[in-house]
C-alpha cells in the first residue's frame, strides 16, 4: 500500500472515531449511544487493517476479525441491558436512569 | 503448543461450560449444589496453578502468555477471591430463577481476570479485558428485576464500552508504530528518542486497563456497581479484575524504556488522582456499599504507587502482590459482612450493630482497619511494603500524598464504625446464613493472618519477578 | 519476661469477654496488676552499675525477617521508669469505679488491650513494633472515648483518632526513610542507635527529623499541634482521661528520646534550639490558655501541654550538643525530662481521676458552679490540693524534683530559654491556686450539699498515687539512680 492511501485510510478511521465519540458524548438515547460505540469500534478495525498493510503483516486482518466478534458480543450485552432498562424505567434515556449518584 | 501451560485456564473454562449445562438440566432448588462444583473446580485450578510455581519463568504460546511468579501468584489470588465470592452466593440467589448460571458467569469472569494477569501481547490484553468486561456487565445487572441493578449494569457497560474502544485504538496506534503486538517485539522496537505517538497510544491502552482497575479516568462505574450489583457480585467486581489489571498494567508499562515513553509520571499522576478522588468521593457517603465502592477506587490508587516504582527496585512487584492480597481479603470481608446482613446498606441501619451481631461488627472493624492500614493487620504490611518500595524508588512525595489520603480515609471508615459501636439498636438484624458466614470469617482470618503471619508469604513473594 | 508483660493483658482482654459481668472488674484488676508486678521485678533486677549494658532484659524473636522486623523487647532506665509508672496508672484506672453503661466486659477488655499496647510502646526495641503499638493505642482509646465518653464523645473520638493517626503516619514515613539507609534493612533499635545511619545526610536527616517531630509532637502534644487534646479529654470518661494524659502523652516525649535523640543525634543537635523554642512556646501557651478556661477538665488538659513543654525543653537542651560538652548539665536536663514524665503521669493521672469524681457526682465541669466543697468532701479536697501543689512544682513533691533538674540543666545550655520558661511556672501556680479556691473554698452552693466524698476504692487508689508523688519529692534517689544510668550514656558521659 502506498503512503497516500495510508493517509486516507487513517484519516477515515480518525473521522469515524471522532464521529462516534461525539455521538457517545452528546446523545442521551442509549440506542444511539450503542450505535455510536459500534462506529468507534469499526474505526479501530479499519485502522488495524491500514496499520497491518503498512507492516505488510496479516496481524491487522486477524485483529479486524477479532474486533468484529468483540463488537458483536458487546452489542448483544448492550442490547440486553437496553431491554431491561426499557422495562424497568419505561425509557431508554440514559439520564432518566440515575437513581444512584454521589 | 504447550497446552499444559494453560491447564488452570482450561480447567476453569471447561468447568464453566459444564456448570452452565448442568444448570439447565437441574431443578432450580438444587442449584446450590453447583456452588460446590464451582468451588471444586476453582480448587483444582489453584492446584494446577500452584504446580507451575516450581517451573522457571518463561513466555509460552509464541510469546503471548507470560508464566512468571507475578502471573502465577496473581492467578492464585484471583482463584481464591472467586472461591470466597462463590461461597457468598448460594443463599443470596436462592430464589433467583437463574441461580445456576451465575456460577458459570463468575468462572468466566475469573478467567478474564486470570488472562489479564498473564497477558504478554496487546491482542491477548484486549481479549482478556473484553472477556472480563462482558461477563462483568452481566454480573452487575444480575438482578434484572431490580432497577438499581440494571442501572448499575448499564452504567458499567457504557463506561466499559467506551474505554474498551479507546483501548483498541491505543493498541492500533502501538501496532502501527512498532509493527507488532508482542511485548518483547515492541520492547525491541521502542528505543531511541522520545516518541509522542507512542505515549498517546500507551495512554489510551492504560485508560482501557484503568477501567478494569477502577482507576481515574475510568473509575465512575465503581460506586454504582458497588451499590447496585448483588453484593456477592460486587465483592467479586471490586477485587478480582483489579488484581489482574494491576499486574497487566505493570507488565505493559515496563516494556517501554522510561526515556522513550515517559510512563512513570503518567502512572504516578493516575495514582495521585485515583486515591484522592476515591477518598473525596467516599467522604460524604451515607450508603455503606457506595462508600465501599469509592474506597475501592482509592485503594487502586495505592496499588498504582507500586506500578510507578516497577523496574526501579525489585520489591515493587512483591509489594504490589502483597498489597492486592491484603486488599482482597479485607474488601471481601467487608462485602461478606454486607451480604451476611442481607445487603443492608443505609448507614443509619448500622446503628447498634455491635449489640445485635458482635461477630459481624468485629469483622467490619478488622476489615476497615486493615483497609486503613492499622497494624498488625494485612493492610498494614501491604501499605508498609508500598511505602518502602516507593520511597526507595525516589518517589517519596507519592508516599506523602498516600499518607495524607490514608488519614482522610480513616474519617469515612470511622463514620461507619462509630454508629456500629456507639449507636443504639433500633430493630432486629436478620442475617443470611451459614455459607456466607463461613466466607465472612475466612476472609477475616485471612486479613488478620496476612498481617501477623506475613513472613512466609512475604519471603515467598520476595523472589517474584516480572518477565521479561 | 517483658513479653509476658504485654501478653498477659492482651490475652486477658480476650478472656475477659467470657467472664461473669459481676466479677469483671476484679478479674481485670488482677490481670492489670500482673504487668506491674513483672515490671517491679524487672526494676529490682536492673543493673545500674557502671559498665552495665544499656538495654537489659532483652528478648528477640524473628517476625518478618525478610524486612528486618522482629519481636524485640528490652528496657533501659528511662523506658523502665515510664513503663512502671504506666502500669501503676493502669491499675488505678482499671480499679477506679467507672460507669460502664451496662457493658463492663467490653469496657475492661478495651482497658486491658490499651494497657498491653501502651506498655508495648515503652518496652519494644524494634522500630516497626514501636509503630505498631503506637497505632494500636489509638484504636484502644478511640473505642474507650467513643463508647464510654460523654458529651459529643463520638466527635471527640474521631478527631482524636484522625489527628493522632496523621501524626503516626508522618512518623511511619520517617521510620521508613530512616531504616532504608541501612543495609541490610533492619528495624532493630540497638543497631540503629549504634550505626547513626543518617549521619552526614543533611537534607534527608532534616526531613526525617521533621517527620518524627510532627508525628511525636502531635502525640505529646506541642503547640501548635495540640488542638485535638482538649475535646478528647473533656469528653473522655475519667479513667480514660487519666490514661490519655498519664500514659499516651508520654509516648511522644519518650519516642523523641528513643528515636531522633538517640538514632540521629547529630541532626537532632542541629535543630535542638528550634525544638527548645517550641518547648517554651508550649510552656507559656499551655499555661496562659489553661488560665483562661472555666471548664475544669479543659484547664487540666492545657496544663498537660504546659508540662510536656517542660519535658521537651529538657530533651532539647540535653540533645543540643554531640559528645561530652556540658555533659553534666545536659544529663541533668534529660534526667529531669524523664522524671517530669513520671511525675506528670502520676500527678495528672490523679487530677483527671479527680475530675471523673466531679462528673460522676455533678455532671458538670464548669468551675463557677462549684464552691466550698471542702466542707462536704474533705478527702477529695486533700487529694486535689496535694496533686495541684505537686503539679505547680511545690518543693518536696515530685513535680519540683523534675522541674528543678530541667531548669538547672537547661540553664547550662540555653540560659535564655530557661529564664523565659520559668514564667510558665508562675502562671501555673496562679491557675492552680485559683482553681482550688473556686472548687473547695468559699460558699457551698445548695445544690452540692449532698456531694458525697470519695469512696473506699477511690481513696485507696489516690493514696497510692499521692504517696508516690510525695516519696519521689522527698527521696528520689531510687528513681534517679535508675534514670541516670541511662541518661549518662545518652548524653555521652562516663
Amino acid at each position: 500500500m502506498n503512503e497516500l492511501s495510508m493517509v486516507y485510510g487513517m484519516g477515515l478511521a480518525a473521522l469515524l472515531f471522532l464521529l462516534g465519540f461525539i455521538g457517545v458524548v452528546i446523545r442521551r438515547n442509549t440506542l444511539f449511544v450503542l450505535m455510536c460505540l459500534e462506529i468507534m469500534i469499526n474505526a479501530a478495525g479499519l485502522a488495524f487493517i491500514v496499520a497491518g498493510a503498512r507492516w505488510s503483516s496479516p496481524d491487522g486482518n486477524t485483529m479486524f476479525i477479532l474486533i468484529i466478534a468483540v463488537a458483536a458480543a458487546e452489542a448483544a450485552i448492550g442490547l440486553g441491558l437496553l431491554l431491561q432498562l426499557q422495562k424497568r424505567f419505561r425509557t431508554i434515556d440514559i439520564d432518566a436512569a440515575s437513581e444512584m449518584h454521589g | 503448543m504447550p497446552i499444559g501451560d494453560v491447564l488452570p485456564e482450561i480447567s476453569v473454562l471447561v468447568s464453566a461450560v459444564v456448570l452452565l449445562l448442568a444448570a439447565s438440566f437441574m431443578r432450580q432448588q438444587d442449584h446450590w449444589r453447583l456452588a460446590i462444583g464451582a468451588l471444586a473446580s476453582l480448587f483444582a485450578a489453584a492446584v494446577l496453578c500452584a504446580l507451575q510455581l516450581g517451573e522457571p519463568a518463561r513466555l509460552t504460546f509464541a510469546g503471548v502468555w507470560a508464566l512468571d511468579g507475578a502471573s502465577i501468584w496473581a492467578r492464585l489470588l484471583i482463584l481464591a477471591t472467586t472461591a470466597i465470592c462463590v461461597a457468598l452466593t448460594p443463599e443470596w440467589l436462592r430464589s433467583d430463577r437463574r441461580h445456576g448460571e451465575y456460577y458459570a458467569m463468575l468462572l468466566l469472569a475469573a478467567l478474564g481476570a486470570m488472562l489479564l494477569a498473564g497477558a504478554a501481547d496487546l491482542l491477548q490484553l484486549v481479549m482478556a479485558v473484553l472477556l472480563s468486561s462482558v461477563t462483568g456487565y452481566t454480573l452487575a445487572a444480575y438482578h434484572r428485576a431490580w432497577p438499581l441493578s440494571v442501572e448499575a449494569g448499564m452504567k458499567y457497560f457504557l463506561v466499559g464500552a467506551l474505554t474498551n474502544t479507546l483501548l483498541m485504538i491505543g493498541v492500533t496506534l502501538l501496532f502501527g508504530l512498532f509493527g507488532s503486538t508482542d511485548y518483547a517485539q515492541i520492547a525491541k522496537a521502542a528505543t531511541g528518542a522520545p516518541q509522542i505517538m507512542a505515549l498517546i497510544g500507551l495512554t489510551l491502552v492504560v485508560v482501557g486497563v484503568a477501567f478494569k482497575l477502577a482507576a481515574v479516568p475510568a473509575h465512575t462505574w465503581m460506586p454504582d456497581v458497588s451499590e447496585g450489583a448483588p453484593p456477592p457480585a460486587a465483592a467479586f467486581l471490586t477485587v478480582a479484575p483489579k488484581i489482574g489489571a494491576a499486574i497487566a498494567l505493570a507488565r505493559l508499562v515496563t516494556i517501554f524504556p522510561a526515556d522513550v515513553v515517559a510512563w512513570r509520571p503518567l502512572v504516578a499522576t493516575l495514582a495521585v488522582a485515583t486515591m484522592t478522588i476515591g477518598n473525596l468521593g467516599a467522604l460524604g457517603q451515607s450508603d455503606v456499599r457506595r462508600l465501599l465502592g469509592w474506597s475501592s477506587i482509592s485503594q487502586s490508587g495505592y496499588a498504582l504507587m507500586a506500578v510507578t516504582a516497577v523496574g526501579l527496585n525489585a520489591q515493587a512487584i512483591p509489594a504490589l502482590l502483597f498489597f492486592l492480597g491484603a486488599y482482597a481479603a479485607a474488601n471481601l470481608a467487608a462485602f461478606a459482612a454486607v451480604t451476611q446482613l442481607r445487603g443492608r446498606t443505609n448507614l443509619a441501619d448500622y446503628r447498634g450493630l455491635a449489640t445485635a451481631r458482635p461477630g459481624i461488627a468485629a469483622v467490619l472493624v478488622v476489615s476497615f482497619l486493615s483497609l486503613v492500614g492499622i497494624p498488625p493487620l494485612g493492610g498494614f504490611v501491604g501499605k508498609l511494603a508500598l511505602f518502602v518500595t516507593t520511597i526507595e524508588a525516589g518517589y517519596a512525595w507519592l508516599a506523602v500524598i498516600a499518607v495524607i489520603n490514608t488519614v482522610v480515609s480513616l474519617v469515612y471508615y470511622l463514620r461507619v464504625l462509630g454508629p456500629v459501636y456507639f449507636g443504639d439498636l433500633d430493630g432486629p438484624v436478620p442475617v443470611l446464613g451459614g455459607w456466607a458466614q463461613k466466607a465472612l470469617y475466612l476472609a477475616t482470618l485471612l486479613t488478620i493472618g496476612l498481617g501477623i503471619l506475613a513472613e512466609p508469604l512475604w519471603s515467598e513473594l520476595g523472589r517474584v519477578m516480572l518477565l521479561p | 519476661m517483658l513479653t509476658l508483660t504485654i501478653l498477659v493483658p492482651l490475652i486477658g482482654a480476650l478472656a475477659i469477654l467470657y467472664v461473669n459481668e459481676d466479677r469483671c472488674r476484679k478479674v481485670a484488676c488482677v490481670l492489670g496488676a500482673i504487668p506491674l508486678l513483672l515490671l517491679i521485678i524487672a526494676w529490682i533486677g536492673f543493673d545500674t552499675g557502671a559498665g552495665a549494658p544499656v538495654f537489659q532484659w532483652v528478648e528477640s524473636y524473628p517476625w518478618i525477617p525478610s524486612l528486618g522486623v522482629g519481636w524485640r523487647m528490652g528496657v533501659d532506665g528511662i523506658a523502665l521508669a515510664i513503663a512502671t509508672m504506666s502500669a501503676l496508672l493502669f491499675v488505678a484506672a482499671i480499679a477506679w469505679p467507672a460507669e460502664t453503661q451496662g457493658r463492663p466486659r467490653q469496657y475492661y477488655a478495651w482497658f486491658l488491650f490499651l494497657e498491653a499496647v501502651s506498655l508495648g510502646v515503652f518496652l519494644t526495641l524494634d522500630l516497626l513494633l514501636f509503630y505498631v503499638f503506637f497505632d494500636l493505642s489509638l484504636v484502644g482509646l478511640f473505642f474507650l472515648i467513643g463508647r464510654w465518653g460523654h458529651g459529643d464523645a463520638q466527635r471527640a473520638a474521631l478527631k482524636f483518632f484522625v489527628y493522632t493517626f496523621a501524626g503516626s503516619l508522618a512518623m511511619l514515613l520517617a521510620i521508613i526513610a530512616l531504616v532504608l539507609t541501612t543495609d541490610p534493612v533492619t528495624f532493630d533499635m540497638r543497631e540503629l542507635i549504634a550505626r547513626q545511619p543518617l549521619a552526614g545526610m543533611d537534607v534527608r536527616g532534616a526531613l526525617v527529623l521533621l517527620g518524627f517531630v510532627i508525628g511525636l509532637g502531635i502525640k505529646t502534644p506541642f503547640v501548635p499541634l495540640h488542638t485535638w487534646l482538649p475535646p478528647a479529654h473533656v469528653d473522655a470518661p475519667g479513667p480514660a482521661s487519666a490514661i490519655l494524659a498519664g500514659v499516651l502523652l508520654k509516648m511522644g516525649t519518650y519516642g523523641l528520646i528513643r528515636i531522633p535523640f538517640s538514632m540521629m543525634s547529630a541532626t537532632f543537635a542541629r535543630y535542638a534550639f528550634a525544638l527548645g523554642i517550641v518547648a517554651v512556646v508550649s510552656i507559656l501557651w499551655g499555661a496562659l490558655v489553661a488560665m483562661a478556661q472555666r471548664d475544669l477538665k479543659r484547664r487540666i488538659a492545657y496544663t498537660s501541654v504546659n508540662h510536656m513543654g517542660y519535658s521537651l525543653l529538657g530533651i532539647a537542651a540535653a540533645g543540643a550538643l554531640v559528645g561530652g560538652g556540658e555533659q553534666a548539665a545536659r544529663q541533668m536536663a534529660l534526667t529531669g525530662a524523664t522524671v517530669e514524665m513520671v511525675a506528670h503521669g502520676l500527678i495528672t493521672g490523679s487530677l483527671f481521676l479527680i475530675c471523673g469524681v466531679f462528673w460522676q457526682r455533678g455532671r458538670e465541669y464548669d468551675l463557677q458552679t462549684y464552691g466550698g466543697l471542702a466542707q462536704v468532701a474533705p478527702r477529695l479536697t486533700g487529694f486535689a490540693v496535694l496533686a495541684s501543689f505537686a503539679s505547680l512544682g511545690l518543693p518536696g513533691l515530685a513535680g519540683f524534683v523534675a522541674e528543678l533538674q530541667i531548669f538547672v540543666g537547661t540553664f547550662g545550655v540555653y540560659p535564655w530559654l530557661a529564664a523565659i520558661g520559668l514564667v510558665g511556672i508562675l502562671i501555673t501556680a496562679a491557675l492552680f491556686l485559683q482553681m482550688l479556691q473556686q472548687l473547695f473554698f468559699g460558699e457551698l452552693p445548695a445544690r452540692w450539699s449532698d456531694f458525697s466524698d470519695l469512696g473506699r476504692v477511690e481513696t485507696r487508689m489516690l493514696t497510692v498515687l499521692a504517696v508516690l508523688v510525695v516519696v519521689i519529692g522527698i527521696y528520689p534517689v531510687w528513681l534517679l539512680t535508675l534514670i541516670n544510668s541511662t541518661t549518662a550514656v545518652l548524653t555521652g558521659g562516663p
